[in-house]
């Protein structure tokens, strides 16, 4: 009986709630990457060995940009570039330039022009969607190289305050 | 002229050999000094043989001699005086008769009676004469049914009504068929108080008794009639304590057993020792000690166990469970009120014991801050369950979200929504260790204070008991001075 005392006395102690403790990661969060930057998301991708994994290129916060130059670093080892397609940012009453080039060895470069009436874009949106396939398990990186750049109409470079990163696992 | 002589002879050897047997007599019955004297006639058979009635009668002189309250004239003089008057016992059936015979035997008394039989029922009348006066001075009869060997008991109980005695419980106990029933006869002297009022232990012995009788083994004699035997032999009820005077008495009392006792008190403890004992031999047939402690209601559960252990049988599981302190049978009597029963009431329901312990304030005292704790923790948990669903919905939107502005919003709502979880979460912890806390202190409430006591509060403030001194009993009133 006096164990049933204790007990009832303890649960009376110890009742209290499950409690949610959010991460607040999201990669365009501003909180967490300074603008203007380049950045992917997901930052995080799994898949299965030999599987795929998309992974979008975003401009955040940028300001009267006409053209962006992306210059990804990947490894090679494990992964393969399968495909490249053009996102909706410079997306207007024209198609953008869209181009990029993946020599096989770990770097893929992106350009991608915009083409409408103002020639220039501000503000946050998708560049690219990169879908890369895994050869091998484990941790693939991925990363956007200072060579990366972002060209006002003139030409002229804008500085970028991030450059993104993003880790592919194939399990 | 000479068979006058003779005739005056004969009378002088009459007279003087009636005061011859008259000093006789008188001799033998020096002991009962002071008595009356007393002659029995034969008595009248009608519808019996005269033998039997001769009997019945022997055995009524017998028992008038064990009554003490007559000297009996002997038998033989008295059958002298009547041969030699020419009468036949059983035919002086008349007042003037018995006087007369009465006058020549030196009697102050004279007893004459009948026996009849009217079908199946038998009839007694006896009569007691004064001799001095030729009158009547006590008619006693009596009827019965049954075989005629139950009639010597009927004349041995005349024998004491017609000296004006009440007859001994064993006679009357023998006339009710009580022996037969294989059960033993036993008279309680009060148990000696030690530390406790007499008055509490002859409540205490009162209940003993009638436990004992509840037990069907035992045919106990009144309570009155020990008194009676006892104030007839000089002690009171707190004099005699000995085995032998309480064997005397039981002798008196023509009872198998007596049973004797103490009830002591020790700090919060009580202790009661009780002896039965066989009258004929003084051997203890039992002995039975128990100790209790707790309020002194307990007492009566435990000497009502003890009644029925001295008979040498089970006590019934009410009591049992009385004497556990669990729930008696309805209208049995007072339950008994444990500290622990308390408890384990408020530990079920905060304020039930309290309530089982006659404390109603502080009963909805802890109950109203309890719940009233427990609808507040209620509040705090579905503010807490609200908050929680927004932090979920809306993390949900910030990790899907890909404007800034968005992002930016819904950040905002899941983190208020999150303090606003963690404060709910917060208070209902707190709402719910104050009702434990509360919970906690109404159990040790309970279990310290206990139930109040009852012969002074909840219960009846009136005590009915018995006081040997007055002989009567006794109605006790108390007032709580606290």
């Amino acid at each position: 009986m006096r164990s049933i005392n204790y007990i009832i006395a303890i649960g009376f102690v110890f009742v209290s709630c499950e409690i949610l403790e959010p991460v607040y990661d999201n990669t365009l969060d501003l909180d967490n990457n300074s603008p203007p930057a380049l950045l992917f998301t997901p930052e995080t991708s799994t898949t299965t060995l030999g599987g795929s994994a998309a992974v979008m290129l975003y401009a955040l916060e940028v300001e009267n940009i006409a053209g962006v130059r992306a210059r990804i670093q990947y490894d090679a080892a494990k992964l393969i570039v399968s495909t490249v397609s053009a996102g909706s940012f410079f997306t207007g009453s024209q198609a953008p330039v869209f181009i990029y080039d993946d020599n096989g060895s770990g770097i893929l470069d992106i350009y991608s022009f915009y083409m409408g009436s103002d020639r220039i874009k501000t503000g946050t949106g998708d560049i690219a969607l990169i879908v890369f396939s895994t050869k091998l398990p484990g941790n693939a990186s991925i990363e956007l190289t200072t060579e990366s750049e972002l060209l006002d109409e003139n030409g002229k470079l804008i500085p970028i305050q991030s450059y993104g990163t993003g880790v592919i696992s194939a399990q | 002229m000479q068979s006058n002589l003779i005739q005056d002879l004969q009378k002088i050897r009459i007279a003087f050999q009636s005061l011859l047997l008259v000093f006789i007599s008188s001799v033998t019955l020096f002991a009962q000094e002071g008595a009356p004297s007393v002659a029995v006639l034969d008595f009248d058979a009608k519808g019996i043989p005269d033998y039997e009635a001769e009997t019945l009668t022997e055995r009524l002189r017998s028992e008038i001699a064990n009554t003490k309250a007559f000297r009996i004239t002997d038998r033989k003089l008295l059958d002298k005086i009547i041969n030699e008057q020419a009468l036949q016992q059983s035919g002086c059936t008349t007042d003037e008769c018995a006087a007369e015979v009465g006058q020549l035997l030196g009697a102050q008394y004279m007893i004459s009676g009948s026996i009849g039989k009217l079908g199946e029922t038998y009839t007694i009348d006896v009569k007691l004469v004064s001799v001095t006066t030729g009158a009547a001075e006590r008619t006693k009869t009596a009827s019965y049914k049954g075989p005629i060997a139950g009639l010597i008991t009927e004349m041995e109980i005349l024998a004491w009504e017609i000296s004006g005695l009440q007859a001994p419980q064993s006679l009357l106990m023998k006339q009710s068929g009580g022996d037969k029933a294989g059960k033993i006869t036993v008279a309680v002297l009060d148990f000696s108080p030690r530390g406790i009022s007499s008055l509490e232990a002859q409540t205490l012995t009162d209940r003993f008794a009638t436990e004992i009788n509840k037990t069907d083994r035992a045919i106990l004699v009144d309570r009155n009639v020990v008194n009676e035997v006892m104030q007839e032999q000089g002690y009171t009820q707190a004099e005699c304590s000995s085995e032998e005077c309480a064997a005397e008495v039981g002798a008196m009392l023509g009872v198998q057993f007596m049973i004797s006792g103490a009830i002591g008190k020790l700090g919060e403890t009580y202790t009661i020792d009780a002896k039965m004992f066989e009258v004929a031999t003084g051997a203890a047939e039992k002995t039975i000690n128990t100790t209790y402690s707790g309020q002194v209601d307990g007492l009566i559960t435990e000497i009502e166990i003890l009644a029925w252990e001295m008979m040498g049988l089970k006590p019934p599981n009410s009591l049992l469970r009385k004497r556990k302190g669990g729930a008696g049978q309805i209208g049995s009597g007072p339950k008994g009120k444990s500290r622990f029963g308390a408890l384990i009431r408020s530990t079920i329901i905060p304020g039930w014991g309290q309530l089982y312990s006659d404390r109603s304030l502080s009963a909805w005292s802890f109950l109203g801050g309890e719940l009233a704790l427990l609808g507040l923790g209620y509040m705090s948990y579905t503010s807490y369950q609200t908050a929680y669903d927004d932090v979920d919905n809306f993390y949900a939107q910030y990790q899907a979200a890909t404007n800034p502005n968005d992002i930016r919003m819904f950040k905002e709502k899941s983190m208020a929504a999150e303090d606003q979880m963690n404060s709910s979460n917060d208070q209902l912890t707190m709402m719910f260790q104050a009702a434990a806390a509360v919970h906690l202190a109404n159990m040790v409430h309970a279990f310290v204070l206990g139930p109040k006591n009852s012969a002074t509060a909840s219960k009846s403030q009136f005590q009915l008991g018995y006081d040997p001194n007055i002989n009567q009993p006794q109605l006790r009133f108390t007032i709580a001075l606290d």
